[in-house]
């Protein structure tokens, strides 16, 4: 291997080991046995389609969800975005010593996805954006009271989209972006202008259209952590919490347009990432040398090579669920293509949840030590230290190469039930008869084991 | 009833496969030879075996830089936890080199040829690079005893 190129990541420093071939096969054979298994055991009637919600008591609600803890919430979210801000643009332009680029894109990104399945959609209360807007409407009231502004109607036809393209836009900063920058990770200015740019237009949609409407359908990590908070057994009913069963939220979650493309941008991503780093490092660099020959420069060359084969990966995994609902679409009485796509669209979340567990684990495990030790005391890597745990750093023996592969295996193989177990629920609903849902559920079926082996596949390339 | 008893033989059957592959594969692993004859590791690769054999004369791998890029490319140092890791770097620049995840941090120059020596204790895939270009250098792998 002559002169590497480097990966675009917003972050160095350990890399996973690749998972051995044995560990490979024996995740593959339990894919297919669990798959098996299933198709043995369907159950004969739906059970996730109810969800059995029932409130919480009341002075859990009035804890959790009051107005003290409402505000002090808000808070402190518009408080991590101005230190988000303030670090990437007068800190350290050292990926690793700067506060912005951890906290955006692990204790943020992937720290809030594991709270949303754990505690439902707790970002809600924590969302910046949300705070600022409801500070201004309260304080537009008492100045002005009864003059509110006109709202534009919310496009319903566009559904999520906006979402989902912010989304696709906030994978290739962090898996794009960054290639061929000069620290080989993300510049934490750039994280700061990216948040401020963010910033601007969020509130900007949420003026236009409402802050409820724009947090529900344009506003991508409102939606992005609410729709792994579908899968928690927690969710807030007006002024109630309550607890449901898990999993059974996902089944409404789909049917708003934008929803499945989502789901399949985050699961393409994810992918990319696993793959860029090994599956794919070969073609991307063929491609990097063949633009560079053409006189491209060496950053834009990799940016051009990555953005390529970032989109061939979500056309990939577009066209394998496109698969799964056109041999759907075969079994007799089923319902329209685009009905099915939109029917089927949550059994992709579980999916999801396990592609950011397999490839991000330990990246988050070993990361967060530098968030609450020498980021927290030192957040723009100048030798501050406020807390007293500038000296602390990361201990990368906490987690054993070995358990790292275990908890991926894992993670895909219980990913892979739960989708399995929502498709099926779906199916029965979905058709008439049992036979004919279980026919449709081969198919299902084949799109569940595809991606799960790919999951593996991309583990077992990691960093050749 | 008699459908969830068969429902519950099904799934204790399923379970034993799976723990039986898990065994199976898992054995295979041992006397396979595991290093799966990594990527074109010579230095590293000869260095572990003749370190198992010979203590005396151990052929450290050397890196050499020159105009700021690793000659021959980056360089793959493939070592099982709990070995010596060992390497040097000479370089024509002025230059830190740093190891990722090990943290360690050594000056190199013209003149000034750095050795590293260290036991591998952290598992994972780790970057060598030199620190104020950001160029890696060498690519440090420590596979699970």
């Amino acid at each position: 291997m002559d002169a590497a190129i480097p990966f675009a990541h917003a972050l160095v420093g350990r890399e996973d080991l690749p998972i051995p071939e044995w560990l490979f096969a024996w995740g593959a054979s339990v894919v297919l046995i669990v798959s098996f298994a299933a198709l043995a055991l369907l159950w004969r009637s739906p059970r996730l389609e109810e969800e059995r919600w029932r409130p919480l008591p009341g002075w859990v609600s009035r804890v959790a969800l009051g107005p003290a803890t409402e505000t002090v919430a808000g808070l402190v979210g518009v408080a991590l975005l101005v230190v988000v801000v303030w670090s990437g643009l007068s800190g350290t332009e050292q990926p690793n010593a700067n506060f912005s680029v951890t906290f955006v894109f692990v204790t943020f990104w992937l720290g809030l996805v594991l709270v949303s399945v754990l505690f439902g959609d707790v970002f809600r209360a924590f969302n910046p954006w949300r705070a600022i807007a409801r500070g201004v409407g309260w304080l537009l009231g008492r100045v002005a009271p009864g003059r509110r502004p006109p709202r534009l109607p919310y496009p319903e036809r566009l559904g999520r989209w906006p979402a989902a393209v912010g989304l696709l836009a906030f994978l290739w900063f962090e898996l794009v972006f960054p290639a061929g920058s000069q620290t080989g990770g993300l510049a934490p200015r750039d994280v700061a202008v990216a948040s401020i740019v963010y910033s601007a237009l969020t509130l900007f949609a949420m003026s236009a259209f409402g802050t409820e409407r724009w947090l529900d359908r344009g506003e991508t990590f409102s939606v992005y952590f609410g729709m792994f908070s579908r899968l928690s057994a927690v969710e807030r009913r007006g002024d109630r919490l309550g607890v449901r069963r898990p999993l059974s939220a996902a089944g409404r979650w789909a049917r708003v347009p934008g929803s499945v493309a989502l789901v399949l941008i985050a699961i393409g991503g994810t992918s990319f990432d696993g793959a860029q780093e090994g599956a794919l490092v070969d073609a991307i660099k063929s491609v990097f040398d063949w633009l560079v020959e053409r006189g491209l420069g060496f950053a834009d060359a990799l940016r051009v090579s990555d953005t390529l084969f970032l989109a061939l990966t979500l056309v990939a995994v577009f066209a394998l669920f496109a698969i799964g609902i056109r041999g759907m679409r075969t079994v007799a009485g089923s319902p329209p293509a685009d009905r099915l796509w939109r029917a089927f669209g949550h059994t992709l979340i579980p999916i999801a949840l396990a592609y950011l567990v397999a490839h991000y684990f330990s990246l988050f495990v070993f990361q967060e030590q530098a968030q609450f030790g020498y980021l927290l005391s030192d957040p723009l890597g100048d030798g501050s230290d406020y807390f007293g745990t500038a000296g602390a750093g990361i201990d990368y023996t906490l987690i054993s190469a070995t358990g790292v592969w275990y908890v991926q295996v894992a993670a895909l193989v219980l990913g892979h039930m739960a989708g399995l177990t929502l498709a099926h629920d779906r199916a029965l609903v979905t058709y008439r008869d049992q036979r004919a849902a279980t026919r449709s559920q081969y198919w299902m079926l084949a799109v569940m084991i595809g991606f799960t082996c790919l999951g593996l596949f991309l583990l077992s390339q990691a960093n050749q | 009833m008699q459908s969830r008893a068969i429902s519950a033989a099904i799934v204790v059957a399923l379970v034993a496969a799976a723990i039986v592959l898990f065994v199976v594969l898992r054995d295979d692993d041992g006397d396979g030879d595991a290093p799966v004859a990594t990527t074109a590791t010579t230095a590293a690769e000869t260095r572990k075996q003749e370190d198992k054999r010979t203590k005396p004369k151990p052929k450290v791998p050397t890196i050499v830089v020159e105009g700021g890029q690793p000659a021959g490319g980056v360089t793959q140092l493939t070592y099982t936890r709990g070995e010596l890791v060992r390497f040097d770097v000479e370089s024509d620049v002025a230059e830190h080199v740093h190891v990722h995840g090990y943290d360690l941090f050594k000056d190199v120059g013209p003149g000034k040829t750095v050795s590293f020596s260290f036991p591998a204790e952290i598992e994972g895939g780790f970057e060598v690079e030199l620190e104020d270009s950001h160029t890696p250098i060498a690519e440090l792998t420590v596979e699970p005893g």
